[in-house]
């Protein structure tokens, strides 16, 4: 793998800016050797829980491959595509559906809760990170498009270990800043930690030894930034160049604001800064006024004319599913609208050209979530949307077909596969019974 | 007070409190040995020399923080273990009452003991509240004008008031990692401690902060809000007032900004050091904008600005010659008094007085206390900051009802209503300023159309709201006991629900601690709960047989003879609150027999038991707010603190205001420590 690297960087250090891949047929090494491109994995999250009667019904392999009415959007990249029907999610924690995006990615067992009486533990990407990104700047990437409200349990699908989220970034420009460092405005963090970090020792001088112990929290969390920003530095001109603008903040529109997201994933992939993404599309607090609307996702109210009550045309995605029946158009036309930008971000890696391939053979795009979509929309766990896209660098070799599980097959049972097709040998995730057969 | 032991008091506490305060104060250690046949009869056999269970060992000399925890023990019935001799409920009460008196004479160097007050950082709502105040003012009267009496058409105005309005800096709480309010509250300075990636969070918070200052937001004038920190701004850009050069306009508007920020005086030569960076951006070429950006938010990120209780300038000294025990400084104090009641940070006349030296008289404190109070910023202080966080409502949330049996709770968004019952109901009180023995039994309470429909209540005052539109909220007196009082809140009965089914153990366990102080003990590790109610749960027994089953294990009695009866008197309320008479086709059984032997017979009993035993609610009332007005947890040394507090407010009839003064007034919240430890 590290070979492949240095190849890469040397080009890059000699192109310059002008590249915009970097992946050209000119450093793939001769036929037959094994040094392949390297595996990468994102999940992007599907908010609120997908509608069943119009995402499940896909059928058939290869030319019969038959896509439901929502998935009829991924035609265009049907070939790459794996449907899993019957997977069972995790059931919820204290606090119901909003924690399910907690439990997607661990499906923890039960028994130790956290301090706010869910049980958390490390997620998915963050075992595979540990092995899939071993020799890139950024062991992985947490994005969200949304991070509103105050329960972690709603916001986070990445977790380091039980009680500990790892965070998101919502911002473009944040994002982009952290894979090609921000130098000015680095300069001036320092000039600010400079600054305060004297005022902490100044301070500590003066407190006894109980309190000095909150000072020296402080000083902490000062150094570890400083260390930070001294690490960035130093590995600046070894960083790839970025092959796009830097965002400036988040688009007012939600469209451009997802796909932008959407691009900074692909960039991170295109440049090997890391090759673990975790990306929500929106997650599972969608109340009062953040709720996001049909005229929020640019849907148009007039089709609606005749299927759906005017009354409802104004109501959050998931207001909808809390009166499902007379709001299931709109609650399709939401899933349908997600599956779009999913469908850009999945022709994007595709149009990106690596090795004999492109990126999204080279990947495993893990798409849905932990809540279900019968009845009460999102408020259960029971066959829950899941689909996979892409080659997995030659893991997944039959795409293009639907796969349909026993009732009662747990998330989980994926996740071990996929822990297993990554290379780390593992028997059992979280709450699983066992790998899935006739997958890769 | 002699108790005989037909009308023994309810729990521990209970007896602690009425013998506790009628007790002389004056005795000595004598109250010690007095007990200790007691103590060797029960305890000594596990906790001796030999033995020494859990290393305590009780023949030797304890500390008293040791003694507080076999206190604490004994109240909660946790000790001695169940498979023992138990001391009788007499016996008990003696131990415990001795013990009390004893803290009660606790001293640090012969002096009144404060006990500590642990620098910490501000907690996310804090931190919320405070950047809110200093960035913007808000263009509401300070004077809150709330009223809960019915206008015109019988309902009652929410204008501004419930849910609550925008806050400017709302940012904050989605910036900033979740606080854990273990020990009940998120002031607690234990839970504050500051995680490496802190700091690069709060520059990210700042930075959006400035980001509004500068935006759009910053500029509106008509808006909601006045942004005063960028009209001070502007005024510094369009050039300095006469025979002042611009250097000196800067310097000052970083000290005047500085001295808010770290709620004390700061001088020029401490602005200066933040000035720095902006003669830093300037040589760099950067705009106005983008340079004072940078004092600003290092001011912002400075420890002197997100950590509380560090600026007494006195430790340079050795231990020994400090003094034992100080007063706090009077910016100090007003930043105690503005974060209790606030929890955000003082404002001018705070300041201004402190800058006087006026806040050390009773008087001006007296009336500042009544101003905080009746300011809308005691609504982020008192009510979702205290009354929320003692309710434990951010965990009664966590709900989880089944989506197909309740479908109705989900359609009417009745966690929402039922949230708002407790808030409306809670901020009355504090705002007519009422009897605290209200929070278990009133007969007043408020109501929407879709909980009236919900806990079917016949006569509401109201009309149907149409659809899509935010139902209104209607004083009503209830004509039973069935509702009134947080007790049979919607809120408190599904909280405390398994999805589908009611648990009398969450809920009397609800009951103890919030109603009675006393926190039950954990399960013993090897009890494995979870699973056996699982299994129970396929036969269909109802809540009632499977209770009686538990109870039946010795190592499960002890406590839950306790706990279980509690509950057992809300058995009439289904798992989202609803009145009902059946459980699994059986008639509900709502009686039972607390642990001093009383019997009641479901809630109306229930309530009366409480409300007589209302010193001990009070004193676990008062306990509850003086931890988190100080900011730790309470230890044996708050004992006097707590007993004085309780007899006043008894003897004020129990009114709310009467608890916020005589603990913004007690001796802990006005003095520290002044060494650190004994030696």
């Amino acid at each position: 793998m590290k070979s492949w690297h240095l190849s890469r960087r040397t080009l890059l250090r000699g192109v310059g800016a002008s590249v915009t891949l970097p992946w050209l047929e000119a450093m793939l090494p001769a036929q037959g050797q094994t040094n392949r491109p390297p595996l990468r994995v994102a999940f992007i999250y599907h908010p609120i829980g997908a509608e069943a009667t119009a995402w499940k019904g896909s059928r058939g392999e290869g030319r019969d491959f038959q896509l439901s009415p929502t998935l009829s959007i991924l035609d265009p990249v049907k070939d790459s595509l794996l449907v899993l029907d019957g997977l069972n999610g995790r059931g919820h924690p204290p606090g119901g559906h909003m924690g399910a995006a907690a439990v997607y990615l661990s499906s923890a067992s039960h028994g130790r809760t956290d301090t706010w009486g869910a049980e958390t533990a490390a997620t998915l990407d963050q075992i595979l990170a540990e092995r899939l990104s071993r020799d890139t700047p950024l062991r992985s990437l947490e994005l969200s498009c949304n991070n509103i409200g105050r329960n972690m349990h709603s916001r986070y699908v990445s977790w380091r270990a039980p009680g500990l989220p790892n965070g998101v970034e919502t911002d473009p420009r944040d994002v982009f800043a952290r894979m090609f460092g921000d130098p000015q405005g680095d300069f001036y963090r320092r000039s600010v930690l400079d600054v305060v970090g004297e005022d902490a020792r100044r301070l500590r001088l003066n407190l006894g030894r109980n309190d000095q112990r909150r000072l020296d929290e402080y000083l902490e969390s000062v150094r570890t930034l400083e260390r930070q920003i001294v690490a960035f530095e130093q590995s600046a001109d070894r960083r790839p160049r970025p092959t796009m603008a830097r965002p400036q903040g988040v688009p007012t529109d939600l469209t451009t604001y997802l796909r932008l997201m959407g691009d900074l994933m692909v960039l991170a992939f295109q440049t090997d800064m890391t090759r673990v993404v975790t990306l929500l599309f929106g997650d599972d607090t969608n109340e009062g006024t953040y709720a996001r609307r049909l005229v929020d996702c640019d849907i148009d109210l007039a089709r609606f004319a005749g299927q759906v009550e005017n009354r409802y045309l104004d109501f959050g995605h998931h207001s909808c599913t809390h009166d499902p029946v007379p709001t299931k158009p709109m609650i399709q036309a939401f899933d349908r609208w997600y599956v779009q930008q999913l469908l850009y971000v999945l022709q994007r890696l595709r149009a990106s050209r690596e090795g004999n391939g492109n990126l999204l053979d080279n990947s495993i795009i893990v798409y849905g979530c932990g809540n279900n979509g019968t009845g009460w929309v999102g408020h259960g766990t029971r066959d829950v949307a899941c689909l996979l896209a892409g080659g997995g660098a030659g893991l997944l070799r039959r795409t293009g077909r639907q796969v349909q599980f026993a009732n009662g097959t747990s998330l989980s049972n994926l996740w071990l596969t996929l822990t297993q097709l990554a290379g780390i040998e593992r028997r059992e995730f979280g709450v699983s019974t066992g790998a899935l057969a006739g997958l890769g | 007070m002699r108790s005989t032991p037909a009308n023994l008091p309810l729990s521990l506490a209970a007896i602690v409190m009425l013998t506790g305060t009628v007790r002389a104060q004056d005795k000595s250690h004598a109250d010690l040995d007095a007990i200790r046949p007691l103590l060797g009869r029960y305890c000594v056999s596990c906790h001796n020399s030999k033995k020494a269970k859990a290393s305590l060992n009780l023949e030797s000399q304890q500390t008293l923080t040791t003694w507080k925890k076999v206190w604490d023990r004994l109240r909660s019935h946790s000790m001695p273990p169940s498979a023992s001799t138990q001391p009788t409920l007499l016996e008990r009460q003696r131990i415990i009452g001795s013990l009390e008196d004893v803290f009660v004479q606790a001293k640090w160097h012969g002096h009144p003991d404060p006990g500590p007050l642990p620098s910490r950082r501000l907690n996310v709502r804090e931190t919320m509240n405070t950047l809110r105040d200093l960035a913007v003012t808000n263009a509401r009267p300070a004077v809150r004008k709330t009223s809960f009496e019915p206008i015109k058409d019988g309902r009652i105005s929410l204008y501004r008031m419930i849910p609550p309005p925008e806050h400017a800096t709302d940012f904050v709480a989605r910036m900033l990692p979740q606080d854990t309010n273990d020990g009940g509250f998120d002031t607690i300075a234990d839970n504050l401690s500051l995680p490496p990636f802190l700091m690069e969070k709060y520059l990210r918070v700042t930075k959006v902060l400035l980001d509004d200052v500068y935006s759009v937001k910053g500029r509106e004038k008509n808006g909601r809000y006045n942004w005063t920190l960028r009209e001070e701004v502007d005024r510094l850009e369009k050039g300095p007032p006469n025979g002042m050069t611009p250097r000196q306009t800067l310097v000052k508007l970083l000290q005047s900004f500085a001295s808010r920020a770290f709620r004390r005086p700061v001088d020029a030569d401490e602005a200066e050091r933040y000035a720095k960076l902006f003669d830093l951006a300037q040589a760099k070429g950067e705009n106005f904008e983008r340079s004072i950006r940078l004092p600003l938010q290092a001011i912002l990120v400075s420890p002197n600005f997100l950590l509380l209780w560090h600026d007494a300038p006195r430790r340079i000294l050795q231990n020994a010659k400090l003094p034992p025990v100080e007063p706090l400084n009077d910016y100090e104090l007003a930043a105690r008094l503005s974060y209790f009641l606030w929890s955000s940070m003082p404002d001018q006349e705070l300041f201004k007085l402190a800058e006087q030296g006026q806040l050390r008289d009773e008087k001006v404190l007296d009336a500042q206390i009544r101003r905080m109070m009746s300011d809308w910023r005691s609504r982020d202080g008192l009510l979702h900051g205290f009354l929320m966080q003692w309710l434990q409502v951010d965990r009664l949330e966590r709900a989880n009802p089944d989506a197909d049996k309740f479908a109705s709770y989900f359609q009417n968004n009745l966690s929402e209503q039922m949230t708002l019952e407790v808030m409306l109901f809670a901020d009355a009180i504090m705002v007519e300023d009422r009897s605290i023995v209200e929070f278990i039994d009133a007969d007043w309470g408020f109501i929407s159309y879709p909980l009236a429909q919900h806990y079917g209540l016949a006569n509401f005052p109201g009309k149907k709201p149409s659809p899509n539109t935010l139902p209104n909220w209607y004083r009503v007196k209830y004509p039973d006991k069935t509702r009134g009082g947080v007790l049979t809140m919607g809120k408190m009965l599904t909280g405390t629900s398994q999805s589908l089914r009611t648990s009398p153990v969450a809920r009397g366990k609800w009951v103890l601690e919030t109603i009675l102080g006393t926190q039950p003990a954990a399960p013993p590790p090897e009890v494995d709960n979870v699973l056996r109610e699982d299994k129970q749960d396929a036969k269909a027994l109802t809540v009632r047989q499977r209770m009686e089953k538990h109870r039946a294990d010795l190592n499960c009695a002890s406590c839950h003879r306790l706990i279980d009866p509690l509950g057992m008197a809300l058995e009439k309320y289904d798992p989202v609150g609803r009145w009902r008479e059946m459980d699994q086709s059986q008639p509900i059984d709502a009686s039972g027999e607390l642990i001093d032997g009383t019997k009641f017979k479901g809630i109306a009993d229930l309530k009366a038991v409480l409300v007589s035993r209302k010193l001990e609610f009070t004193r676990a009332f008062v306990e509850h707010m003086l931890a988190y007005g100080l900011g730790r947890k309470l230890d044996y040394y708050d004992a006097k603190t707590v007993r004085e507090i309780t007899a006043r407010v008894a003897a004020d009839d129990y009114r709310f205001s009467r608890v916020v003064m005589e603990i913004a007034k007690s001796y802990p919240f006005r003095h520290r420590r002044g060494r650190e430890s004994v030696d």
